[in-house]
C-alpha cells in the first residue's frame, strides 16, 4: 500500500538530512583525525 | 571433491597470478603518469573533463583536503542516486513504468552503490527503470570502484614519497581509475559478455506462455554493461535479483569464470602496483602471497565442506555421492551448471574481495560452508578485498603486523623506510574497531528485539542469527552480497544497514588516508639491524597470523553461537522448526 504523500516527503527529508549529517560528521572525523596527528 | 574440480580451482589460481604483474604494472604507470598505450585516446578526453571541471591537475592534497574532495563527491554522488530512485516514475528508460522507490528503500540503495557495497534490498528487475540502473546505479559502480582505486593509490604514495606535504590529487587519481582502468575492461567485457547470451537492450519485458500454458514474464534490459562493472569494480549489486545464478547475467561456464576472474583481478594487480610504486616488488609478492595463504585456505573448506554434503539428508537415505549425472554433495541452492566446486570458489572469491555477487545461495551452504563466506567478510575484507578498499585495508594490517614485530624485537618499527609510531598504530586501530563495532552492536540489537529484529528472519536458533550477523558484516564490510532469510526491506533494516554501510565506508577510509599523510611526510631512514624486512616468507606468515588473530579474537564468540554450533548440532541430528 502507498503512504501518503506527507509521509513519504517527511520521510524524504528525514533520509536525506541523515545522509547530510553523516557526511558533515565525516568531515568532522577528518578534522579530528588531523588534530591527533599534530 | 573432485580431481575436475581441483583443477578448475588451481586454473582460477593461475590465471590471477598471471594478471597481477599486467595489470599491476600498468595500474602503476597510470597513476605515476608513465606512458601506457591507451594515452593517444584517453589523455585528451581527460584533458576536457578537468577543462569543464575547473580541476588543475598539477595540484597535490593534504590528506585532510584529499579525504573532504572524496567526502563532498560521495554525498553530491548519493543525494542524486536517492532523487533518481524517488522519480524514477517520471524520468525516462521505464518501460514496465515502475513507481517512484519508497523512501528507506532508497536511501538504503543509495548508502548501497555509493560505497560500494551493492546490497539489495529489492530485486531489480521488479524495482529498478533502466534509467535508474544505467544512469544511477552503473555510474556508481563506476564511479565508488574508481574512489576505492584512488585511495588506495594515495595510501600507496603516502608510503613511497619523501617528506612531502601532500598524497595526490583526488580529482586526477578517480578520472584515471575510471578511464585508465575501469572503462577499458568494462567495454570489451561487456561485449564478451554479450557474445555469450547475456542480454543488453531497452524492450519492455516479454510476456510468454509456457508449454503448462501458463503466462510468463520474461525480464530483460541493459544487464552485460552492468554485469561486467560489478564484477571488476567488486560492486555485487545483480541487474537481476538472483544475481550471477540467472541465465541472463552468467550464462555460460566461460562467463562463470571470467566474472570468478574479474572479482579479483584487479585487487590482485594492486599488490603488484604496491610493490612497483615503493620500490620493492618482493614487498608486493609477499602481501600477493599472504592473502593467496587465505583465500586457499578459505576455499579448501568451503569445497569441502560442500562437497561432504549434509549427514541429515544421508540419514534419511538422500544419495549425496558425485555420479556421472550429479557432482554430488550439498546441491540445495546451487546450479547444477555450475556444481559444488565452481559455487564454493565464486562463494569464497566474493566475500574475499568485498565484491558480493553470487552465483548460489549461501543460505543454503552447510554451517561450515557458510562459516567460511562470513569469516571471509569478518577478516575485513582484506584477503585480495574490494578493488581499492582491499589494498588500504591490508596496509592497515601491515603497520600492525610491523609493530607488532617491532615491539618483539624492542626497536621503533619500521615500514619500507618509514617510522611507525604511535598516530600511525592509533589510526589502525581505529579501522579495526569501528568495524567490529558496527556489526556486533547492530546484529546484539536485532537479535535480542522481536518486534522489528528477530521478527523478519526465516530461521530460528543458530542459524538465524547467522543471517543477522552476515547482514550487518555485509553491509560494514561493503560486501553486500546477502546471506538470504532475512526480510531487510523494513524500516530498521534499511535504516541501520544503511548506516552501516556509510560507516563502515567513510570511517574506514578516513583513519587509513591520516596514515598516508602522516607516512608521506617523514624521512626515509636507512634499514638497520632492527628493521624487520617485509619481503619476506616471516613476513607474510606474521600478517596472515595478525589478519587472522585480530578477526578471530573479535568475531569468535559470535561465530561460535552461529555456525559453528549449528555445524555441531547437525551432525547430532538436531533441527529448528
Amino acid at each position: 500500500m502507498r503512504r501518503p504523500s506527507l509521509e513519504r516527503t517527511v520521510l524524504d527529508v528525514v533520509f536525506l538530512g541523515v545522509t547530510v549529517a553523516f557526511f558533515v560528521m565525516s568531515i568532522g572525523y577528518v578534522a579530528v583525525c588531523d588534530q591527533l596527528s599534530k | 571433491m573432485s580431481v575436475n574440480g581441483w583443477l578448475q580451482i588451481l586454473f582460477f589460481l593461475i590465471a590471477i597470478a598471471l594478471v597481477t604483474p599486467l595489470l599491476g604494472g600498468y595500474m602503476a604507470r597510470v597513476f605515476t603518469r608513465g606512458r601506457t598505450w591507451l594515452d593517444p585516446i584517453l589523455r585528451p578526453v581527460e584533458r576536457l573533463i578537468y577543462r569543464l571541471t575547473g580541476v588543475d591537475e598539477a595540484r597535490d592534497m593534504r590528506w585532510t583536503e584529499y579525504a573532504v574532495a572524496l567526502l563532498l563527491f560521495s554525498v553530491v554522488s548519493m543525494v542524486v542516486l536517492y532523487a533518481m530512485q524517488r522519480l524514477q516514475s517520471v524520468l525516462p528508460f521505464n518501460p514496465q513504468g515502475f513507481a517512484g522507490v519508497p523512501p528507506d528503500l532508497a536511501f538504503n540503495t543509495a548508502a548501497s552503490f555509493t560505497t560500494n557495497t551493492n546490497w539489495q534490498a529489492y530485486s531489480g528487475e521488479s524495482t529498478m527503470s533502466y534509467f535508474t540502473q544505467m544512469a544511477g546505479l552503473a555510474y556508481h559502480n563506476f564511479v565508488s570502484a574508481a574512489a576505492g582505486i584512488a585511495v588506495a593509490i594515495a595510501f600507496i604514495r603516502g608510503i613511497a614519497s619523501r617528506e612531502r606535504e601532500g598524497i595526490g590529487n583526488f580529482w586526477v587519481d578517480i578520472t584515471r581509475a575510471t578511464l585508465w582502468v575501469l572503462l577499458p575492461i568494462a567495454v570489451v567485457g561487456a561485449l564478451f559478455l554479450v557474445s555469450q547470451g547475456v542480454v543488453q537492450n531497452l524492450k519492455p519485458y516479454d510476456r510468454v506462455t509456457t508449454v503448462e500454458g501458463a503466462t510468463q514474464v520474461i525480464a530483460q534490459g541493459p544487464a552485460a554493461s552492468q554485469g561486467i562493472i560489478k564484477q571488476f569494480g567488486t560492486n555485487g549489486g545483480g541487474f537481476f535479483n538472483a544475481n550471477s545464478a540467472h541465465p541472463f547475467e552468467n550464462p555460460t561456464p566461460l562467463t562463470n569464470v571470467l566474472e570468478m576472474f574479474g572479482i579479483f583481478a584487479i585487487s590482485s594487480g594492486l599488490t603488484y602496483t604496491l610493490g612497483s610504486m615503493t620500490g620493492s616488488r618482493r614487498h608486493g609478492w609477499a602481501v600477493w602471497a599472504a592473502m593467496t595463504v587465505l583465500f586457499v585456505a578459505g576455499v579448501t573448506v568451503a569445497y569441502w565442506a560442500e562437497a561432504r554434503g549434509n549427514p541429515m539428508l544421508t540419514a534419511v537415505g538422500a544419495n549425496q555421492t558425485p555420479t556421472a549425472m550429479s557432482p554430488g554433495g550439498n546441491m540445495e541452492g546451487k546450479e547444477v551448471r555450475f556444481g559444488i566446486a565452481n559455487t564454493a570458489l565464486f562463494a569464497t572469491a566474493t566475500t574475499d574481495a568485498s565484491c558480493g555477487a553470487i552465483n548460489g545461495w549461501l543460505d543454503s551452504f552447510t554451517p561450515l560452508g557458510g562459516l567460511v563466506t562470513l569469516a571471509n567478510i569478518q577478516l575485513s575484507e582484506v584477503v585480495f578485498g574490494g578493488v581499492g578498499a582491499g589494498m588500504y585495508g591490508i596496509l592497515v594490517y601491515i603497520i600492525l603486523s610491523v609493530f607488532i614485530a617491532g615491539l618483539m624485537v624492542g626497536r621503533t618499527p619500521e615500514y619500507l623506510g618509514k617510522k611507525i609510531q604511535a598516530f600511525e598504530v592509533q589510526m589502525a586501530m581505529l579501522t579495526v574497531l569501528i568495524f567490529s563495532l558496527l556489526i556486533l552492536t547492530f546484529t546484539a540489537i536485532s537479535s535480542v528485539s522481536p518486534g522489528f529484529g528477530t521478527a523478519s528472519i526465516f530461521n530460528p536458533g543458530p542459524h538465524g542469527l547467522s543471517e543477522m550477523l552476515y547482514a550487518y558484516s555485509s553491509a560494514a564490510a561493503n560486501n553486500g552480497s546477502a546471506f538470504g532469510g532475512v526480510t531487510v526491506n523494513t524500516h530498521w533494516y534499511n535504516t541501520t544497514l544503511g548506516l552501516s554501510m556509510l560507516f563502515g565506508r567513510f570511517f574506514m577510509i578516513i583513519p587509513p588516508l591520516a596514515i598516508a599523510g602522516s607516512l608521506s611526510r617523514k624521512k626515509l631512514v636507512p634499514p638497520s639491524l632492527g628493521t624487520f624486512p617485509v619481503t619476506t616468507p616471516l613476513f607474510a606468515a606474521l600478517l596472515v597470523g595478525v589478519i587472522v588473530i585480530v578477526g578471530a579474537l573479535t568475531f569468535f564468540p559470535a561465530l561460535s553461537l552461529g555456525p559453528i554450533i549449528e555445524h555441531f548440532l547437525m551432525h547430532g541430528g538436531q533441527t529448528f522448526s
